[in-house]
């Protein structure tokens, strides 16, 4: 019987168990002070390793991977535990092919922490010394070993990637997700091999399946899938997929959204709002309130006007007018209208729906847009500078502080500019820039017309010391580049030729307000002479581009080429010479329909004007004509 | 469970009851025992340690413990024993029962009776039946099976036990411990009871017992032991009032005797000696004092002419060097009084000194050398012992010292004729004067009178002085070809037997004729020429191998020993290319500033000359060194990728340097056309020159000096036929380049050869048959001749400057021009993408555009990188807004291509602002440059640094009139204020200038510290603290401007400055400069820094980099 035999408290047995505990104590308490030293001797080297590690880590990036693999492997001897480290003997011990040494330090870490990623890295290595097979044998043991946690699926799949075993790592993770039966394992990792493999319909597929489980991560899932659907092939496979996908899932409304916009990022209009239609038929009930109505077409036809797709956007514009009678986007949409219209140069049409959209509300924010644009066509299209005044004026009446006012003044001082009453232009400037007194960006744009205005009539220094007056504030924040750019070409312009040629500039300033009032022989005549009576002036060259412009405008085309050419060949360092060379090119082409000269005058700038600033443009045109000659 | 079983089991737990109880009797005996043997034993020690027994006291302390432990041996120990394993069955089961039963109340005797009645159930008189007998076991079993039988036998006997034990045997421990030594003696005697250890007890003699030292001397301490030693015999000295005690060492003689010398005794001591637990009596040392000097200082009274005044020696020197006469006062302190004292010399009659206690005095003249010691005697008739033997020596006035340390050589002279002479001399006693002694001799060989120029050294009777003399030649009236022979001359400030003078080695300077320089310059430019287009050939040639190596590794990345070798050869031969460049650049800088000093070179072409400078020192990087060590590392490392990556990189690194030697050699070769032009000019006006002074001569000469006339008329034709060679050359070297005045160095060239040439013969003509006043027609007619050649060949000079800065001009213009329209079509982009997000359309359209106007953006900034390289007038303030524009468009360029417009808007907005920055950057330069004599922009600089300087020279001229002056009226406060703002705008030219002159800042030198120094000034002028360090410190800047001034060429050696007489120049001493550069560097490092953690790309931060890197070269170079 056992129970007899075990010692009781107070036997002798327990009396030397006790002294044995005594001992223990003892000693524990030599040993533990004696232990307690590691943790410090760690912490020191840690400190100290710290300024290696970068001295390390420096050298890596130089690529001197033998000396930074020193400092690794001195600091991994003495803290084996520290993954930093081991990354670093590791990397560079891979990088310098010493591979076996490598292998016996991954043992050990084996050894000593029997973790799932030293396996990984063991087969890794493996791999790498060329001993594949036993390096897939060792991967698919740490697998069989780990199959319970996640992440060795991740470690080991990653270690075949680093070896270009794409289809194994996608077979590992979905040996995961068999294991964990979830179909939602893995997603990122596998859609990103797939990425890698240029797989973009499995990726996608990947994506659309993350999407289902959560909706409202769309805006990253589309990001990812906007990554790899750059080229026009790569998105065609995406929208198979994501069609497919339609057909398939109940809840396709995100899928189709993801369809829709890539159509839209393809330019491929038609299809976009057809699957826009789709959307805003389809919306959720709950979704489905007044106010939201057309808002998917809406949307669809701002993005087409934005690219400049104008038809497309009329037509969703106009569909929203006809399908949605209560949507809140119909003001918008007349408007939308009215612009595609404009912009699709039907300028009167244009005019009629504007004053539409006026008269249907006079107060709503787009009757003030249409009268500004009715303004806007009657100036820049229709050249009728009365109508185009009155439209302005009936404006700033109307909405003394709206929002286009400012505006309204600063273009009836061009319009008075244009009529060649400088003055008056003058105070509608003055007016503008006092109106403006919390915008600095628009006070400039005033100091500038101001500017311009003296240029015309010939007073340079005026011009100049306003022109300063935007210049010098250049650099402050706040400042609006796009009218220190014009402050600038026009500073350029005085000071190059003031002393020079005054009479010249003032000839050219004369053009200018001639071209400005729509009266292009007679700006061409004034520049003729210019170069009649003053050759050797620095702004012949500019004056020969302007002709060359002013007639092609007129249709001349011959006479502009004329132009052009003479100044290619009089003054050839002109800062104008690439220029020069490419409009002739494009007059060539488009004016005088004659693709051979145009192909010979593109690469006329590539070969005389190599650093020119349309070399790129010029490529691509070349690029088109030889395209466009070969299908003929 | 049965009857028998039951039995058993009540059996079985008492038959463990007594198991236990004797366990336990056997442990607390044992324990007991202990006890009482630890006890017994320690408490026999102890007796015998305190009575120390005789024999047969031990005997019997011995026999009683060991009795007494013997008897507790038997009773604890060996009985328990003889129960635990001979009687197993004591004490018996019923009384065991018994014990469980008083236990146990439950139990009490029902245990005892059951057993008893269940042993004896099969006794016959038994009167209770078997099953009763049973029926009570199994009850008693069933009552008592959860009892702990074991219980009954406690533990706490032999715990207390054991504890007992523990805490005596500690305790004894202890006691043992702390007295090892008498312990371990006495238990020895008592373990050895028989011996008689009386025997062996210690005696010592000790002498000499108690002892007098004299201070300083030793005394021999001698230990005699008598009987056994015990222990080690030891020496214990104690210092009087103090603390600790010493043991030295004794030392054991041949006779049994133990010694030991106390050496230096300086004080009171004790002594005695020990031998374990013997110890002597106690001895004293006491101490006595000899006289001795404890304090010596001696005045030396130099003689009157010697200028040296007095002089003490250092604390307790006492050997003497001065000068005959010279006066030695001595003063001494004792270390006890005296009663008398004196100067012992060695050989001559002692000097008694005057003695007051502890201190004597006395002086004695410095006449000849000799040795002499102080004697001191005090009251007890002692004396100091060992006097020191202090040495006398005289010296005498030595010879002056000069030599001339620069130029420190023979040399020619420059066009200015202005030498700067640098003179170190010394003496011992100081300098009375300078001079400068010279004889010209003309052509070399005619000896002219010896001449002096007194030189003003800076302070009169300095021992030394480092004198820095412009010495200006030209008031001689040289000639070319003559030679001044020159030395230096020191005289001493020796009155008494007169100044003693030194001079200098002798050197020569010889002034060259303007056709000899040339001619040495193009034979350098010649072979420097030829030399470099060598290397270039050389650097072709194993470019092509290194390709071809190259290709043979990307066919077979192995390498056989053979192809090694190859590689070996090819960065050998590569290395030895940079170094050949390195002394052809040596060669360069030598040539360059020889033409420099001589003004051989208009301004345009230096600059140019150190543009090609700068070329060569970018070629001379430290990248290809770089790329050669990688080749190596890569070859040691045997790694063939690595290896083939570093060849590779060679290769890439070959064709870099391959572009630049061929620019160079370009560049060279137009400098070279440009430097002959100069020269061209310089050498006409020269004809014209020297046509002019024979007109002159000759209008006023005899019949007799026609033919001397004739003859300096034949010498100008042929200097002016060879001028016309000279021109025909250069321009068939003109027709080779476009865009050269061709044709008005033809036009020069006919002239001279047609009509000039022509009407010099005929000139000789008619001063060889004394037509003089036809000759003088003539003379005229050449001079004008020449002169208009002269100009016309100035003409086509200025033609190409005006040429070269139309192209500056032309470049600007276009990259401004580029610039702007870069910034329209960002803008139209930035209009086009607003209010944009990630799925409208067109996007990647735009980001094509953001890409294209990125590429010309790039080519932009490399045209106006290269064109940096000509003119100072690309700033690095432009560089920078390129920088920014280009980090702008790439943010841009991201943002469009991950589809953000958003962020992308930022960026445009930030790349339009740095194009337009780098307008109006160009905008400014473009007005500089039209203003600009050429379109370096050299002259520019110049002026502005003259302006500076002059504005500095006037401030300083207004502060030292100011001067030092303390409580300031209002007015002149004011008047200190107004300088301050004077200074203050000085510095803020300063700062433009440099600003400006961008990365040619460095031609200044280092002025950084300049406006360091103007801060400080205006800050005491601020403060009204002028002083005599403001002064200075004006004079310095200005010293410094001027530097900067001359080191941006010196190129103005006007005619003003040759009328001025030789001066002492208070300028930077050259060593100054090496400490002012790293601030320099530190300043681009920091500006680098500045513009590399502005947030640009990477390309473009690797462009700043190279910028800054470029700049820093140069400066290096400079």
């Amino acid at each position: 019987m056992g129970h007899y035999r075990k010692a009781g408290p107070g036997s002798p047995g327990s009396i030397m168990v006790s002294f044995c505990l005594g001992l223990g104590l003892l000693l524990t308490a030599f040993v533990i002070p004696c232990r307690a030293q590691a943790p410090a001797a760690e912490k020191q080297v840690a400190g100290s390793g710290r300024n290696q590690i970068r001295v390390a880590q420096d050298y890596e990036r130089r690529g001197h991977h033998s000396a930074a693999l020193k400092i690794y492997s001195a600091l991994f001897s003495q803290v084996p535990q520290n993954q930093l480290y081991y990354e670093g003997v590791k990397r560079n011990m891979l990088r310098l092919k010493q591979f076996e040494g490598l292998a016996d330090i991954v043992r050990q870490q084996i050894n000593r922490t029997n973790s799932v990623r030293f396996h990984a890295d063991l087969g890794n290595v493996l791999y790498n010394q060329g001993a594949h097979e036993q390096a897939l044998k060792t991967w698919s043991a740490a697998i069989e070993s780990f199959k319970s946690q996640k992440p060795a699926y991740t470690y080991v799949a990653n270690a075949m990637i680093s070896n270009r075993l794409y289809d194994e790592g996608i077979k590992v993770y979905q040996q995961g997700r068999k294991i964990f039966k979830s179909d939602d394992l893995f997603v990122f990792e596998l859609a990103n091999i797939y990425v890698l493999r240029l797989k973009y319909k499995e990726a996608t597929a990947e994506y659309v399946k993350h999407l289902a489980r959560n909706p409202n991560q769309f805006a990253y899932v589309e990001r990812r899938i906007m990554g790899y659907t750059k080229s026009e092939d790569d998105a065609t496979q995406v929208i198979e997929v994501l069609k497919e996908q339609l057909s398939r899932r109940k809840e396709s409304h995100l899928v189709r959204r993801l369809l829709a916009n890539l159509y839209l990022r393809q330019e491929q209009f038609s299809l976009a709002l057809q699957q826009f239609k789709l959307l805003e038929e389809t919306r959720p009930p709950n979704q489905k309130v007044l106010d939201q109505s057309g808002k998917e077409i809406y949307f669809f036809a701002e993005k087409a006007l934005k690219a400049g797709k104008f038809d497309h956007a009329e037509g969703a514009y106009a569909l929203i007018l006809s399908g949605y009678p209560s949507s809140p986007y119909r003001p918008r949409a007349m408007y939308g209208v009215a612009v595609s219209k404009q912009k699709q140069g039907h300028p009167r049409e244009a005019i009629a729906l504007f004053e539409a959209v006026i008269a249907r509300d006079a107060k709503a924010t787009w009757a003030q847009e249409s009268l500004f644009q009715v303004g806007e066509i009657y100036f820049d299209e229709l050249f009728e500078t009365e109508n185009a005044l009155a439209a302005y004026q009936r404006l700033a009446r109307a909405y003394p502080r709206g929002r286009k006012t400012t505006d309204a003044f600063f273009r009836i001082g061009d319009c008075y500019t244009a009529t060649g009453d400088l003055q008056t232009a003058k105070t509608w400037y003055e007016r503008a820039g006092e109106t403006l007194t919390d915008n600095a960006p628009l006070r400039d744009l005033a100091t500038y017309k101001a500017a311009y205005l003296q240029f015309l009539n010939g007073d340079y220094s005026g011009s100049l010391a306003l022109l300063g007056g935007i210049l010098d504030k250049m650099g402050q924040a706040g400042v609006d580049q796009k009218y220190v750019n014009d402050a600038l070409e026009l500073t350029l312009l005085i000071e190059e030729n003031q002393k020079k040629s005054a009479e010249a500039l003032a000839i050219y300033a004369r053009a200018e307000l001639l071209s400005l009032q729509r009266k292009p022989a007679a700006a061409a005549d004034s520049l003729a002479r210019l170069l009649s009576v003053h050759e050797d002036a620095e702004i012949v060259d500019d004056a020969l581009l302007k002709l060359g412009e002013l007639a092609n405008e007129q249709g001349q085309f011959l006479s502009a080429v004329a132009y052009l050419d003479t100044l290619l060949r009089r003054i050839p360092d002109s800062v104008h010479c690439g220029l020069a060379q490419k409009r002739i090119a494009e007059i060539y082409e488009v004016g005088l329909n004659s693709p051979e000269k145009a192909f010979a005058a593109y690469e006329n700038v590539l070969i005389n004007y190599p650093n020119s600033l349309y070399v790129e443009e010029v490529r691509q045109k070349l690029r088109l004509l030889q395209g466009r000659q070969l299908n003929n | 469970m049965g009857l028998p079983e039951t039995y058993e089991s009540i059996l079985a737990r008492l038959h463990a009851l007594r198991k236990r109880v004797k366990n336990l009797a056997l442990v607390q005996g044992i324990s007991t025992f202990c006890l009482v043997a630890v006890t017994a034993g320690t408490l026999a020690v102890l007796l015998e340690t305190v009575f120390r027994l005789p024999s047969s006291g031990r005997y019997v302390l011995l026999t009683a413990v060991s009795a007494a432990l013997s008897a507790t041996f038997l009773w604890y120990v060996a009985r328990p024993l003889l129960f635990r394993f001979f009687k197993k069955n004591t004490p018996d089961d019923i009384s065991l029962a018994l014990k469980v039963g008083t236990h146990f109340s439950s139990v009490r005797d029902k245990l005892a009776d059951a057993l008893q009645v269940f042993m004896q159930r099969e006794q016959k008189d038994q009167l209770y039946s078997e099953e009763l007998a049973g029926d009570s076991l199994k009850r008693v079993h069933s009552e008592s099976r959860d009892l702990d039988f074991l219980r009954v036998a406690s533990d706490e006997p032999a715990r207390k036990a054991l504890k007992l034990l523990a805490g005596v045997a500690a305790t004894v421990l202890i006691i043992f411990v702390t007295f090892h030594s008498p312990f371990t003696a006495a238990s020895q005697r008592l373990l050895n009871p028989a011996a008689d250890f009386d025997r062996f007890r210690l005696s010592l003699r000790v002498e000499p017992g108690d002892a007098e030292v004299i201070k300083g001397e030793s005394l021999q301490i001698r230990v005699v032991p008598s009987g056994p030693v015990s222990g080690p015999v030891e020496l214990t000295v104690e210092n009087a009032g103090a603390n600790h005690s010493e043991r030295p060492a004794l030392t054991e003689k041949g006779d049994g005797s133990l010694v030991c010398t106390l050496s230096d005794i300086r004080q009171d001591k004790t002594y005695f000696v020990t031998s374990g637990d013997f110890s002597s009596d106690k001895y004293s040392i006491s101490v006595v004092e000899k006289p001795l000097v404890k304090t010596l200082r001696i005045e030396l009274q130099y003689p009157g002419y010697s200028r040296l005044g007095t002089q003490f020696l250092d604390e307790n020197v006492g050997d003497i060097s001065a000068l005959p006469g010279t006066k030695a006062s001595l003063f001494l302190e004792t270390n006890k009084p005296v009663v008398s004292a004196s100067v012992e010399f060695e050989g001559e009659p002692a000097l008694p000194l005057q003695v007051s206690g502890f201190q004597a005095t006395g002086s004695f003249k410095v006449e000849k050398a000799l040795t002499y010691h102080l004697l001191l005697r005090d009251a007890a008739d002692l004396t100091n012992q060992n006097p020191i033997e202090y040495r006398v020596s005289v010296i005498a006035d030595r010879e002056p010292f000069v030599q001339i340390t620069y130029p420190g050589r023979d040399l020619d002279l420059n066009k200015n004729l202005v030498l700067p002479l640098t003179i170190e001399a010394e003496d011992d006693l100081g300098l009375s004067r300078l001079r400068l002694g010279y004889r010209v001799l003309q052509e070399g060989i005619d000896e002219g009178p010896l001449t002096y120029v007194a030189i003003t050294m800076e302070s009169q009777a300095a021992d030394n002085a480092l004198v820095n003399y412009l010495w200006d030649l030209s008031a001689l009236d040289l000639k070319p070809e003559d030679v001044v022979s020159y030395y230096a001359e020191v005289f001493d400030t020796d009155l008494v037997s007169g100044p003693k003078s030194a001079v200098s080695s002798t050197f020569q300077a010889r002034f060259p004729s303007i056709y000899e320089m040339y001619e040495e310059v193009e034979s350098t430019h010649e072979s420097a020429y030829e030399e470099l287009e060598e290397i270039y050939q050389e650097s072709k040639s194993l470019k092509d191998a290194v390709d071809e190596i190259v290709q043979e590794m990307k066919r077979d990345p192995e390498l056989e020993w053979e192809e090694k070798q190859e590689i070996q050869e090819a960065a050998k031969a590569q290395a030895q290319a940079q170094e050949q460049l390195e002394e052809f650049q040596e060669a360069l800088d030598e040539m360059v500033e020889r033409m420099e000093q001589n003004d051989l070179l208009s301004p345009e072409t230096l600059s140019k000359y150190q543009e090609l400078q700068t070329l060569i020192q970018e070629m001379l990087t430290p990248e290809m060194r770089e790329k050669l060590e990688e080749l190596q590392e890569s070859m040691a490392e045997l790694d063939p990728q690595e290896l083939q990556k570093a060849m590779q990189e060679l290769s890439k690194s070959q064709e870099d340097f391959l572009q630049s030697m061929e620019r160079t050699l370009n560049l060279l070769k137009k400098l070279q056309m440009e430097q002959q032009l100069d020269e061209s000019i310089r050498k006409a006006q020269d004809l014209k020159r020297r046509q002019e002074e024979l007109n002159q001569e000759s209008e006023g000469g005899s019949k007799q000096d026609q033919s001397k006339y004739a003859e300096e008329q034949e010498d100008i034709k042929k200097d002016a036929e060879d001028l016309a060679q000279k021109l025909d050359e250069l321009r068939k070297q003109m027709e080779e380049l476009p865009q050269t005045p061709t044709e008005a160095v033809e036009a020069a060239q006919a002239q001279l050869q047609n009509e000039v040439s022509q009407k010099m013969q005929q000139a000789a003509q008619q001063f060889q048959s004394g037509q003089s006043q036809a000759a003088q027609q003539s003379g005229q007619e050449i001079s004008e001749g020449l002169q208009q050649m002269a100009e016309s060949l100035q003409q086509a000079k200025d033609q190409m400057s005006e040429e070269e800065k139309r192209k500056i001009m032309q470049a600007m213009r276009q990259s401004s021009h580029d610039l702007l329209n870069l910034s329209k079509r960002q803008e139209g982009l930035l209009e086009e993408t607003k209010g944009s997000d990630r799925n409208t359309p067109g996007l990647r359209d735009a980001a094509q555009s953001q890409q294209d106007l990125i590429s010309g953006l790039g080519r932009t900034t490399s045209q106006l990188y290269e064109l940096s390289q000509n003119t100072f007038f690309v700033t690095p303030e432009i560089g920078k807004a390129l920088g920014k524009a280009m980090s702008g468009m790439q943010e841009s360029q991201n943002g469009l291509e991950s589809r953000s417009p958003g962020k992308s808007a930022k960026s445009q907005q930030t790349a339009m602002s740095g194009l337009n920055e780098a307008v109006s950057g160009l905008r400014s330069s473009m007005q500089g440059l039209q203003g600009a004599s050429s379109g370096v922009g050299f002259e520019e600089m110049m002026q502005r640094m003259m302006g500076v300087s002059n504005q500095q020279q006037g401030v300083n001229q207004q502060t030292s009139q100011m001067g030092e002056q303390g409580g300031l009226s209002m007015q002149q406060q004011a008047g200190m204020a107004r300088l301050a703002a004077e200074q203050a705008a000085v510095r803020k030219s300063l700062e433009e200038l440099m600003r400006e002159a961008g990365k040619q800042s460095e031609l200044l030198g280092d002025l950084g510290k300049v406006g360091e120094e103007m801060e400080e000034v205006v800050r005491e002028l601020q403060r009204n603290n002028v002083n005599r360090s403001t002064i200075q410190r004006q004079k310095r800047i200005l010293s410094r401007l001027l530097d900067a001034q001359r080191s941006m060429q010196d190129r103005d050696h006007s005619q003003k400055r040759k009328a001025e007489a030789g001066k002492s120049y208070e300028t930077a001493s050259p060593s100054q400069l090496p400490e002012l550069r790293p601030s320099k560097q530190d300043q681009l490092h920091n500006e680098l820094l500045r513009s590399l953690k502005e947030n640009y790309s990477k390309d473009y931060k690797e462009l700043i980099q190279k910028y800054f890197e470029a700049l820093a070269q140069q400066q290096e170079a400079e």
